[in-house]
């Protein structure tokens, strides 16, 4: 982390701040600026410190999804041709669906954060819409791809059936991995989906302005976040057997 | 100033040209991915998807423009990260050398002399 | 250099808060509490919680050493034992260890030192406090419905197939614990990085808050790695997806890699805040600058990155291949470096100071001396050829409660004791504390140097029964633990008592520097009327002239 000396916010502008907050921009009311929390200077070090606290939010994230990673990468490179093999079940043209509709979805979300920092309400409530039917859509998707699973008794643990013994343990735990990890990246959806619904909400009332906008800035660092699991996700897992031939 | 946010207005031009380029790699990928590339395929596929997410940190989530602090949390995460995997796969690779002790889970051949590590619980 | 403050007893009086005004009388009624989002009193109801889970882990404890009073099982059976050990090292490991410093201490001092009102996201930190909540009614749903019996450490296959214990219920806790302790850290570092006052440049920090520092990013980057292997673990136990299964190609060593890349990091969560708790110690109580400011700051960091590349020293008997163990024994004795570094500091600054001998500082002093015995045995067990004879051996218990007792819990006792006054505003009987202190000293250390014999002559841990050869250690153990027992139920007396009868304390009785010594005992919710500004280094004591007492 940083060392370099002096990085407060605070050291460059207030020296004795009487308590209370420094005026928050040019909308009119100075003393109390709307979104402001009494715990911050002013608005400029609270959007700064949402940021910063987001970033580290998703440091953890990464290690999070990272134990998962480890996991894949080792059983993968014990089973290679189990892996491949089992890869080969899954469906491509579903997964590059979902690929291309989350990065649509990191389109509209980092367009809706730009209209945060102009602090046009009616353009992020449009765009945030836009992100939350694109998640949904995903969502929709992955359900038929599970339900399939099911049908084709690929589920590790209730159902899995595998014809050629000798990769059958590898298959299972392609599965087991295939489970965990896109059905913790749309855990993950889900939680994003829910907040979305929270800030469309806040966006009817008018409640970003120019100098207010942090909440919507994390909400896109976060939904980012799971577009980047979902990057790396697709090739990891649906694109290993393609040069092997189909396998249904 | 180096430690602040930019609050600048980003252009949708930028996004979007992310957006068709993001595209672009994703068709790559599965186009890479159907050739028989023997031991590259993997790689391949992951340094395109390295760049994709590059890509939408760099852009989408406004690492340019975000403070030396911002970059180097990034930048923590994914580096740590690196250390789980780095040292995790040591010990994988290590096992693949020769004069290892036998693994303990594994039958053991019977001329082999008794595995002298069994699994333990920890400290 | 100093500007605001001259010797001691000299401090500037406390702003005028009108009217006796302070955090803990400002509002009152439960729920006042229950949904404050005032850091300091989010800091007492963590202070509550885990006194709690320390008296739940204590009652466990005692238990196992009942136990091995004889070498017979005859109190428990095998079965009962293990589960004694395993809830004690649960509800220690996670419900007390982990968030005894941080999440009590730290919550109340790191805005105060930082010169802030609260912390950077106040609702985050009432979050972590309830997420820490539940994570324990977990813990209390498992060993109430019959306890866990795995080891703190969940190892599979047991945990995950053979076990009859409420494993997932455990598992839970552990996993809310942990992210209670991801979010108090996520707090800490954008405060410190973001909300300093002005003239508070990271070269003027208070060491506490460079150690809480330090502390954040472990718990940042290494906690949510066990949040996911704890998960994979109840997903193989509820719904067999075998993770670590053999024979679905899984591997348990991979799940020992995956919990001990958090769990060693673990250590330094404990073990790094009680170090900023001593030199905040050493410097109040010898009135002298800590010598090498820069290089106990930058060790805590440095043992905080270090911590990470280390743990493979707990797989060295389990399967992992020799040459990871090699590197990971060499890795492992770079820890010893910076943990040096602070000892010989904190002996430096002692040089020559005026040393003063409240019960704080015989806390440290206790500190002083466990840490190092418990830190050079740590060498002795990174050393692959040593420990293949040592491990599993109380040789390993005794070294890691040196740890965690004999230091961790010194440190936490001493910052009690230190910032009690300004916490409450009341003094505690310093006669009684400074008894409680040395019986925490002497039983200790007649609970666990026995061990480290009894351990080299080959006693394995974890069996409730023992060869009839190992019994007068065990029963010194045994004897030492009900000292221990005693030392730690003092302090709920005269600290209780110290609430209804004790002098008030005011701003500062130990004359001591800092911005939390600046300001009323106990703090207002804002803690500063004015921003404060800093003008002077950390410890800034007039040397020779600061005759104290």
């Amino acid at each position: 982390m940083s060392k370099e000396e002096g990085d407060t916010t605070r050291m460059a502008t207030h020296t004795t701040t009487p308590h209370q907050p420094a005026p928050g921009g040019d909308h009119g009311h100075a003393a109390h600026p709307s979104g402001y929390a009494h715990q911050f200077e002013d608005l400029g070090q609270q959007l700064d410190s949402s940021v910063l606290g987001m970033w580290i939010f998703l440091a953890q994230e990464i290690m999070f999804f990272g134990g998962l990673f480890a996991g894949y990468s080792v059983y993968r490179w014990r089973a290679p041709e189990a892996f491949a093999a089992a890869s080969n079940h899954l469906n491509v043209p579903l997964g590059g669906l979902n690929t291309v509709v989350l990065i649509l979805s990191s389109l509209t979300m980092a367009l809706a954060v730009r209209a945060a920092m102009m602090g046009e309400n009616k353009q992020i409530l449009r765009y945030l819409v836009a992100t939350l039917i694109l998640g949904c859509t995903f969502l929709g998707v992955k359900v038929i791809e599970y339900a399939d699973k099911f049908e084709h008794h690929l589920v590790p643990g209730y159902n899995f059936q595998w014809p050629v013994a000798s990769e059958a343990a590898g298959a299972q735990m392609f599965y087991v991995f295939y489970f965990v990890m896109t059905g913790m990246h749309a855990f993950h959806m889900i939680i994003g989906a829910g907040l979305l619904l929270y800030f469309i909400n806040k966006a009817r009332k008018n409640t970003y302005h120019t100098q207010y906008y942090g909440p919507i800035e994390n909400m896109g660092l976060y939904w980012h976040f799971v577009d980047i699991v979902w990057i790396f996700l697709f090739p990891l897992l649906y694109l290993l057997g393609l040069h092997l031939g189909s396998g249904h | 100033m180096d430690n602040h946010s930019s609050h600048e207005i980003p252009s949708v031009g930028a996004y979007v040209g992310v957006f068709g380029a993001l595209m672009v790699f994703t068709a790559i990928t599965v186009g890479a991915a159907t050739l028989d590339l023997g031991m590259m395929n993997t790689p391949i596929a992951l340094a395109i998807a390295g760049c994709k997410a590059a890509m939408v940190m760099w852009i989408f989530m406004e690492l340019r423009h975000a403070p030396r602090l911002t970059r180097l949390t990034a930048i923590t995460g994914i580096a740590f990260l690196a250390i789980m995997l780095i040292l995790t796969f040591g010990d994988y690779y290590g096992r693949t050398l020769p004069d290892t002790p036998p693994k303990a889970w594994l039958p053991q051949p019977a001329t082999a002399p008794a595995p002298a590590h069994a699994p333990s619980q920890g400290h | 250099m100093s500007t605001t403050m001259a010797g001691p007893h000299a401090a500037v009086p406390p702003p005028a808060a009108g009217g006796g005004k302070n955090y803990l009388n400002a509002t009152s009624g439960l729920s006042s509490w229950l949904l404050t989002v005032d850091h300091k009193r989010i800091a007492i109801m963590y202070l509550i919680s885990i006194s709690v889970f320390f008296a739940i882990g204590g009652f466990f404890a005692m238990l196992v050493r009942l136990e091995l009073l004889t070498p017979k099982g005859d109190l428990l059976t095998a079965d009962g034992y293990n589960r004694a050990f395993t809830m004690h090292g649960i509800a220690m490991v996670f419900f007390f260890l982990i968030p005894s410093i941080p999440a009590t201490l730290g919550n109340f001092l790191v805005p105060i030192m930082c010169g802030a009102r609260d912390l950077a996201f106040p609702k985050i930190n009432l979050l972590s406090w309830y997420c820490y909540i539940i994570g324990a009614v977990f813990a209390l749903v498992a060993a109430f419905s019959g306890g866990v019996d795995t080891g703190w450490t969940f190892y599979t296959p047991y945990s995950s197939t053979f076990s009859n214990g409420a494993v997932l219920s455990a598992i839970m806790g552990a996993f809310f614990a942990g992210f209670s302790s991801i979010l108090t850290g996520l707090n800490f570092l954008v405060t410190i990085h973001k909300m300093r006052a002005p003239g508070l440049t990271w070269g003027r920090m208070p060491l506490f808050l460079w150690a809480q520092y330090a502390t954040s990013i472990i718990q940042i980057l290494g906690t949510p790695v066990v949040a996911i292997t704890l998960i994979l673990v109840a997903l193989e136990r509820a719904l067999h997806f075998g993770f670590f299964d053999p024979k679905m190609g899984g591997d348990p060593i991979l799940m020992q890699h995956l919990f001990w890349f958090y769990s060693h990091p673990a250590v330094y969560v404990m073990i790094l805040p009680p170090m900023g708790v001593m030199s905040e110690l050493v410097a109040a109580f010898c009135r002298r600058r800590v010598y090498g400011y820069h290089f106990v700051a930058m060790s805590s960091v440095a043992i905080a990155v270090i911590s990470f590349i280390v743990w493979g020293h707990h797989l060295f008997t389990s399967g992992q291949s020799v040459y990871a163990g090699m590197v990971f024994s060499f890795l492992t004795f770079l820890v010893g470096i910076p943990s040096a570094i602070k000892v010989w500091n904190w002996m430096a600054t002692m040089y020559k100071g005026s040393i003063s001998y409240e019960a704080p500082m015989l806390y440290a002093f206790g500190f002083i001396g466990m840490f190092t015995i418990g830190g050079l045995t740590g060498l002795f067990l990174a050393t692959v050829a040593l420990d293949i004879h040592m491990h599993d051996t109380y040789f390993v218990v005794a070294h890691f409660h040196y740890i965690m007792v004999g230091s961790a819990i010194f440190g936490y006792m001493g910052g009690l004791h230190y910032w009690w006054p300004k916490m409450t505003g009341k003094m505690y009987s310093d006669g009684w504390a400074r008894l409680s202190a040395l019986l925490i000293f002497a039983g200790f250390n007649f609970t666990f140097f026995p061990q480290f014999i009894v351990g080299y002559l080959g006693m394995p841990r974890r069996y409730h029964a023992y060869p009839e050869e190992f019994q007068v250690l065990n029963v010194m153990s045994t004897v030492g633990a009900s000292v221990l027992a005693m030392g730690y139920l003092l302090p709920a007396f005269y600290f209780v008592h110290s609430l209804y009868k004790g002098k008030d304390a005011g701003p500062n009785p130990w004359g001591a520097k800092g911005l939390e010594w600046q300001i009323q005992s106990p703090p207002i919710t804002e803690n500063f009327l004015t921003v404060p500004v800093v003008k002077e280094e950390a410890y800034a004591y007039v040397e020779g002239g600061g005759g104290h007492h």
